[in-house]
């Protein structure tokens, strides 16, 4: 399945899921993010996507926009195909269902957006920081992060 | 080194004794000799200096000539390598393990990361901006990474600093291989603000949290 297959297959079969294709990247779709675990859920299981192989999960941020966009890689070992699926939330409360129990992978990277982007994964089995330690304040990889150990580089 | 440490303590008692130094010398000699051939190093990686560590030891330089030898405990180690970054994360281990090794025991800063944060001093939040701000450094090693030559030499160094070493005296001022004073900078040094931070403050914040952590 290419791209636009897999928009049209998401669309016909979860509607609530608002499926568009990604306008920057050939091999993206933006979907809503309440239809986060349905869409996956989806995805490992049909017969036509097979995407049982959880490659990684990120997350951008824009602070001009207010948002945070979760990114996530999906690839098919059996049907060799692959698929990145994107979700805005709000940058504000960012909130995305979990979905480490459809892919067992997707525990620790989730772990790790929690840690520096700060975004909450709803009912994930132990989401607490794995790269920085527990105690530390902030989310690093936030563009208008500051830390008094982070001295910028002289123009 | 703990027997070796006994030894030098014992001979500075009998040092008080009159005409005792002309027996001593000699047996001084020759601890401080036996002492600077069997330095051994912390097994103790962390970043890409590990890697020339490693170099290093293997067959074409060849470590254990100059009787370094790795051991992965850090209380039956003499000298600690210091080879690679150091992050925030990393320093209050790095403490407790420089804490656990008995005296007398031997620091070497591996590298530029090690010695004052290397090319993660700017632009990095997570990174300790050099080893010498959590525990005293004998040897700084420039380079990124140091090649295997001048590992030798700041071994070298180390070497000769326990040779001239008295238990119970301050230590000497800490070698630099590799590294010679740059002119501007030293003309400029009193001129350059001080830095806006306090990286000391900020690694007790962590000790405190990790300590109370651990309770």
């Amino acid at each position: 399945m290419n791209r636009d297959e897999f928009v049209q297959a998401i669309a016909k079969a979860l509607p609530k899921a608002q499926v568009t294709p990604d306008p920057h990247n050939p091999e993206a779709i933006t979907i809503e993010p309440s239809a986060i675990h349905e869409t996956a859920q989806w995805l490992r299981d049909d017969p036509a996507a097979q995407l049982t192989y959880f490659e990684f999960i990120t997350a951008q941020d824009y602070p001009q926009r207010e948002e945070i966009v979760l990114v996530y890689s999906l690839y098919s070992y059996t049907l060799g195909h692959r698929l990145i699926f994107k979700a805005t939330l709000p940058r504000q409360a960012p909130h995305a269902a979990t979905v480490s129990d459809i892919w067992e992978g997707a525990n620790w990277s989730e772990r790790e957006v929690y840690d520096l982007y700060g975004v909450i994964f709803d009912h994930h089995p132990d989401l607490r920081r794995i790269m920085m330690f527990e105690g530390w304040e902030g989310y690093p990889l936030r563009k208008d992060y500051a830390h008094p150990n982070l001295l910028h580089r002289p123009e | 080194m703990g027997l070796m440490g006994l030894l030098n303590k014992g001979t500075a008692y009998v040092e008080k004794l009159p005409g005792a130094s002309v027996v001593m010398a000699p047996v001084n000699w020759g601890i401080d000799n036996a002492q600077s051939y069997s330095m051994w190093y912390m097994l103790f990686g962390l970043a890409c200096c590990a890697i020339e560590l490693m170099a290093t030891g293997s067959s074409r330089y060849d470590f254990d000539r100059l009787g370094m030898f790795y051991r992965a405990s850090p209380r039956q180690a003499d000298v600690m390598l210091i080879a690679g970054t150091v992050t925030l994360k990393m320093a209050p281990r790095i403490k407790m393990l420089y804490e656990q090794m008995s005296e007398p025991r031997f620091v070497v800063a591996m590298g530029g990361c090690a010695s004052n944060g290397g090319p993660f001093f700017y632009d990095s939040y997570s990174v300790l901006k050099g080893v010498d701000k959590i525990i005293p450094v004998d040897v700084y090693i420039a380079g990124c990474p140091p090649r295997p030559e001048a590992l030798l030499q700041g071994c070298l160094a180390v070497q000769k600093k326990v040779r001239t070493y008295k238990l119970g005296q301050p230590r000497g001022a800490a070698i630099r291989i590799g590294s010679e004073p740059n002119p501007i900078r030293t003309a400029l040094n009193g001129l350059i603000p001080p830095r806006a931070f306090d990286d000391l403050q900020i690694i007790d914040q962590i000790i405190d949290v990790r300590g109370q952590q651990h309770e």
